[in-house]
């Protein structure tokens, strides 16, 4: 569909590690080998993922056959580490040990390389900064332990993809604070494999058709639903809205890649915002998105000028915004009374020099093949190679390497090598004082309020600018900021205009769909939530949001985005209002009524003729339970109430409850066909009463 | 992805005035009642622009083809057996005296030759995505002179939409028109911008939404006026909800949100009944019983749209609107293999939907209210693969309706030569000579936009020479 700058046979294998193992195998079985003959080494055992605290003892083991037998050499990011043996132990781990660990298997046929560890060091709760702080009005209580059902699914709305029977009763059985930690230390659920599972999967039955980017999507919602690291998960979609790449661009045919940046953001969750900024920025996916890939060096023959595009962004969305904040938030003005900008022209001109000579990942010691076996030039290769998977590559003849001025005037001195000038650049951003506060109210916004009193923002930026052991950039300290707030558990929800905020959409059809997930579980007991995909059938997205796929770098919606009317009038932002008008209102509710009353018909994957539908045994049962005795009404009193803590947090007005329940009389009194009392009735009304539910501003605005 | 909203620009538009757009309008044509036997009133001074979008990027070089000896054995020879079309089949555009070129029309075209022929259609030879004037020797220079993402389908198709290939902010042309205009349509609820093709950023403005339409009316809530328990119970109670009071102003602006969506369904489905604006079914008759139609209504998609478009029109007064934009959309022009009967079939459809709407808007005796201009992602190129064509660049569009000075192909066309001056490479795609932006400001002219303002419909328009093509009268 795109531009390829890519020939087909350019593209370097997936796989290329595996592949060269299993051809290295081949050989030696193939060849008519003597017995002693040497064998290449194979990673039979590769290291295994963990999240831990600070100063935690931490063991990777490996293993790898080989003859003669391999030597054996560790990994960090690439850089070697002393141990010798085929065990690693760190002791007394700092965040500075977090990164991706790998072994390296060596004899003198050729070397193997194990699938990378990735270490997660989370900073221990204990010394974490949080603050306790009373809000301005004085008057917020806050308990830090969930006391009943409706407090933890309120919570739970806020801090995961929604409450589910087992996820409260999980929280009852703690604090917020000890549910958070224990999220922090959760290994990661990754979206890669997944999709390439199910490209797998599809390529098997069509040639040429790998799904597109319906894998990716399906990874999201299983994940979503059904992955233990909620928080973690929950936290990778806020920064997918804040590092926004879009599959509506040229990305569209790389599942893989943009799986592959997802999972950039599902790693660094809770890793350190730095470090996440030099991902992001070397991701190929983004490099494609906003033009830094391939950006060149001014050509004074004919003029060109690097590419001002990332430079821009990056500051403008990424890092600093275009006003200088104040610790809580707020605009710094000048005497004048007007903003004063964070950068200049001249600094975006400058940064775009320093991301040039950028290209797609290429190592000089191992470079790609052509089809004819021949390797590929650097210089062919940073015009028109490819590889989804890896890190950009700097190139020298292709990067700038003259003295810049980049925004607070720092320079960035020629005699630096481009990878030099990137870290400067990067870590003259990261440093900058606005960081703190521009994610912290993004981040305060995509999970708590839209509107967060200076206050907040401030305590949030704090923890950001410090964890309590000094480090800046600590994401998990910051989530954990925003979330254990007093502000984000005000007792008073609904006595002012500015808490609260409308959900997103996807966060609204995740919260149905794990509180009842669709059935037959036909992929095992935790069920196989791709299926929801079928209920949208082609082109299989939600039309107002959907994963990595906004129309543009500013997001399905901006943070400073006033709904005109009452909202601008009142002062306040209502970011998610952007994408909710006539057209999505109906889609959206028309889309619950078929969730609600239908059998949704499975296209994907391959079962014909079998339909699937929400589990909504639960409410059933609870509507018709026979002990202890209720009456009718009181049965469905029942109900409605089950239905406001599992759905909306203990927030359902007595105005929406009683039209639910004058409706079941309504239904059961009908002139003509009355919803009797029958078992299918019943079933009728748990539907018609989650439909209202579903419907209401109770459950489309969060407070 | 539908309903942006982008409010950057939107300071540009503070100094606009309403009475100084108004000004510049020009004389409207005098409605004459007896060219029309119509019951149904309409505003004179009205106006309705249609978009009818061929995704996949239509075959240009196969829909305009040279007639004379020396241009078909060219042609001929060029496009091979596999693309080729015989010159006996061709409908022969006749053009003004003194033109010198003759060109005719793709053989499933012969009603759309006719409105050619007849005055009531111009073609707009060699249109395409421009960041600037350009030619072969800044092409090959390349960098900002250049559009991004040149061949690629989802770039090109907004590109087109935009007409603004340097910006990445997604805001369409004609959002940005139904922005400057939406002040004359004070009657109404309903936005200007009606899509029968569902999202797209052509309509996409600053602050005016696109509204949906299928081909059967609006989009309600599913099953609403159904009198059945316990759906008429569930939507009473969903009447209650939208029609009470909420402290929050939150929960009060998204049930406000609710209550007008279901409102202006409702509306319309009122003001369309068939009793009050025909359903025009015997309008379309030749679309979908002769020639390659199908004689099906509903399987030939360019009718089914226009269709729906046709009983809108005939109630914008009912409406209250004296502007509308509309968006029409047909895929499957994306002819990489099998193009001699794919892009028969498709030009079948056009031709036969084209002709009838055109006939049945005069027939209502709003022919001179009513422009209708195709647009699509780019052209295909001139030496083809195997069976078929893959994405080039500047290509050959129609405008249809009263208004339009028809008759003429207006621009030049390309040098066919593969590797020639106007190709940018060796197998004929074509560097446009007419921008996107010269295409589009004839149109908002003639929709009411004056000289001063457009830029703010098409920003780059100040980089063109020719901010008025002429094709409108």
């Amino acid at each position: 569909m795109n531009i390829s700058l890519t020939p087909f046979w350019r593209r370097q294998p997936q796989n290329s590690s595996l592949l060269t193992a299993l051809v290295t195998v081949g050989f030696s079985l193939l060849g008519a080998i003597p017995a002693r003959a040497q064998v290449a080494p194979v990673i039979t055992v590769s290291p295994i993922s963990q999240s831990v605290f600070v100063g935690s003892t931490v063991t990777f083991t490996a293993a790898a056959t080989g003859t003669p037998t391999p030597t054996y050499r560790w990994y960090r990011n690439g850089v070697s580490l002393p141990a010798i043996s085929t065990t690693l132990t760190l002791t007394g781990v700092t965040a500075n040990d977090t990164g991706n660990y790998t072994m390296v298997a060596s004899n003198s046929t050729n070397t193997a390389t194990s699938k990378p560890a990735f270490l997660n060091v989370v900073t221990s709760p204990s010394t974490a900064i949080v603050s306790f702080t009373i809000g301005d009005d004085g008057n917020w209580e806050y308990s830090p332990i969930p006391t009943n059902e409706a407090l933890a699914g309120r919570f739970l709305i806020q801090a995961s993809f929604g409450p589910s029977a087992a996820s409260v009763a999980d929280l009852l059985s703690t604090s917020y604070a000890g549910w958070i930690d224990t999220q922090l230390v959760m290994p990661p659920s990754f979206h890669l494999p997944y999709v390439r599972a199910r490209a797998t999967e599809y390529l098997n039955r069509k040639s040429g058709d790998d799904g597109y980017q319906k894998p990716r999507q399906e990874a999201w919602w299983q994940n979503a639903i059904v992955a233990p690291d909620q928080l973690r998960q929950r936290m990778a979609f806020a920064l997918s809205q804040i590092l926004v790449i879009s599959q509506d661009s040229n990305l569209d045919d790389d599942n893989d890649g943009v799986a592959a940046y997802y999972d950039i953001l599902v790693r660094n969750a809770f890793g350190n915002y730095r470090q996440l900024l030099e991902e992001v920025t070397l991701s190929p996916m983004m490099g494609t998105y906003l033009s830094m890939i391939r950006n060149q060096k001014p050509n004074v023959t004919t003029g060109q000028q690097p590419d001002e595009n990332y430079a821009r962004e990056i500051m403008q969305l990424f890092t600093i915004g275009l006003s200088q904040l104040n610790l809580d938030g707020s605009v710094q003005l000048d005497s004048g009374g007007a903003p004063i900008p964070t950068y200049t022209q001249a600094d975006i001109v400058g940064l775009a020099h320093v991301f040039t000579g950028w290209g797609p990942y290429y190592d000089p010691a191992n470079p790609p093949k052509k089809d004819n076996g021949t390797s590929e030039t650097s210089n062919n290769w940073f015009r028109y190679g490819w590889d989804p998977l890896r890190p950009l590559t700097f190139y020298t003849n292709y990067g700038d390497l003259q003295t810049r001025t980049i925004v607070g005037g720092v320079t960035v001195a020629s005699t630096l090598t481009g990878p030099q000038r990137m870290k400067l650049a990067l870590d003259t951003l990261f440093n900058h004082p606005n960081v703190g506060p521009f994610l912290a109210r993004q981040l305060i916004q995509r999970f708590v309020t839209s509107n967060p009193t200076p206050a907040y923002i401030s305590r949030v930026a704090t923890a950001f600018n410090n964890n309590g052991s000094g480090l800046r950039g600590d994401l998990g300290a910051t989530i954990r900021a925003i979330l254990v707030d007093p502000e984000a558990h005000r007792a008073d929800p609904l006595a002012d205009n500015q808490y609260g905020k409308l959900t997103e959409p996807l966060l609204r059809m995740s919260r149905i769909l794990r509180a009842f997930p669709p059935t037959p579980r036909i992929y095992g007991a935790s069920g196989d939530n791709r299926l929801f995909l079928n209920l949208l059938s082609y082109p299989y997205y939600m039309d107002e949001q959907s994963p990595l796929f906004s129309p543009t770098v500013f997001n399905f919606f901006k943070p400073g985005f006033a709904k005109p009317g009452a909202i601008t009038t009142a002062g306040l932002v209502s970011p998610e209002f952007q994408i909710y008008d006539d057209v999505t209102a109906m889609q959206e509710s028309n889309r619950n009524y078929t969730l609600i009353y239908s059998n949704i018909t499975v296209t994907e994957p391959v079962p014909t003729g079998m339909t699937i539908k929400l589990d909504l045994s639960e409410p059933l049962a609870i509507l018709t339970a026979t002990t202890p005795v209720r009456t009718r009404a009181e049965a469905q009193a029942v109900l409605v109430e089950y239905f406001n803590q599992r759905l909306l947090g203990g927030m359902m007005s007595a105005f929406l409850r009683q039209k639910i329940l004058d409706s079941f009389t309504a239904a059961a009194t009908a002139a003509s066909n009355p919803l009797t009392y029958t078992s299918a009735n019943e079933l009728k009304r748990v539907q018609m009463g989650l439909y209202l539910v579903m419907f209401s501003p109770e459950f489309n605005v969060q407070h | 992805m539908n309903t942006r909203r982008e409010f950057i620009g939107q300071a540009t538009c503070a100094g606009f005035s309403l009475a100084g757009m108004l000004s510049t309008m020009g004389t409207l044509r005098l409605f004459n009642a007896s060219l029309s036997a119509q019951t149904i009133p309409f505003d004179t001074d009205f106006k309705a622009l249609i978009c009818l979008f061929q995704y996949g990027g239509n075959d240009g070089n196969n829909l305009i083809i040279p007639m004379d000896a020396s241009g078909y054995a060219a042609y001929a020879t060029a496009r091979g057996a596999a693309l080729a079309l015989p010159s006996t089949n061709l409908n022969a555009l006749t053009l003004p005296a003194g033109d010198g070129r003759s060109f005719g029309l793709h053989p499933s075209m012969p009603r759309l030759a006719g409105l050619f022929n007849t005055g009531k259609a111009a073609a707009i030879a060699n249109v395409g995505t421009l960041v600037g004037p350009l030619d072969k020797t800044k092409y090959k220079k390349g960098g900002a002179g250049v559009p991004p993402y040149l061949f690629s389908h989802s770039d090109q198709q907004v590109q087109w939409q935009t007409s603004v290939p340097d910006s990445p902010l997604k805001v369409g042309w004609g959002g940005r028109l139904a922005d400057m205009t939406q002040a004359l349509n004070t009657g109404s609820q309903i936005s200007m911008n009606l899509s029968l093709a569902g999202e797209n950023y052509f309509q996409v403005g600053n602050d005016v939404f696109q509204y949906p339409l299928n081909t059967s009316g609006s989009i309600g809530l599913t099953n609403y006026t159904s009198t059945s328990t316990p759906t008429k119970q569930q939507y009473a109670a969903v009447q209650a909800v939208v029609g009470h009071s909420y402290g929050h102003v939150f929960e009060q602006e998204y049930v406000n949100v609710m209550d007008r969506a279901i409102g202006n369904d409702t509306l319309l489905k009122g003001i369309l009944d068939p009793s009050k604006i025909p359903l025009y079914n015997e309008k379309f008759v030749a679309s979908t019983t002769s020639g390659l139609g199908t004689a099906n209504p509903t399987l030939n998609p360019v009718a089914s749209q226009l269709r729906m478009i046709l009983r809108m029109i005939a109630a914008q007064k009912a409406l209250g609107m004296k502007r509308q934009i509309y968006f029409a959309a047909v895929g499957g022009y994306d002819t990489h293999d099998n193009q001699l009967t794919g892009q028969a079939k498709l030009l079948g459809q056009l031709d036969n939907g084209l002709a009838d709407f055109n006939q049945a808007v005069a027939d209502l005796g709003m022919a001179n209210n009513v422009t209708t201009f195709t647009a699509s992602d780019f052209s295909r190129t001139y030496a083809g693969n195997i069976t078929g064509s893959d994405h080039a660049w500047g290509n050959h569009h129609f405008v249809t309706g009263g208004a339009v000075k028809g008759g003429q192909i207006y621009g030049n066309m390309p040098d066919l030569t593969l590797g020639g001056p106007n190709d940018t490479g060796s197998r004929g795609s074509w560097i446009p000579g007419i921008s996107t932006d010269e295409y589009s400001a004839t149109l908002a002219k003639w929709f009411g936009i004056s000289p001063g303002n457009m830029a703010m419909v098409l920003p780059n328009i100040g980089r063109f020479a020719q901010p008025d093509l002429g094709f409108m009268l």
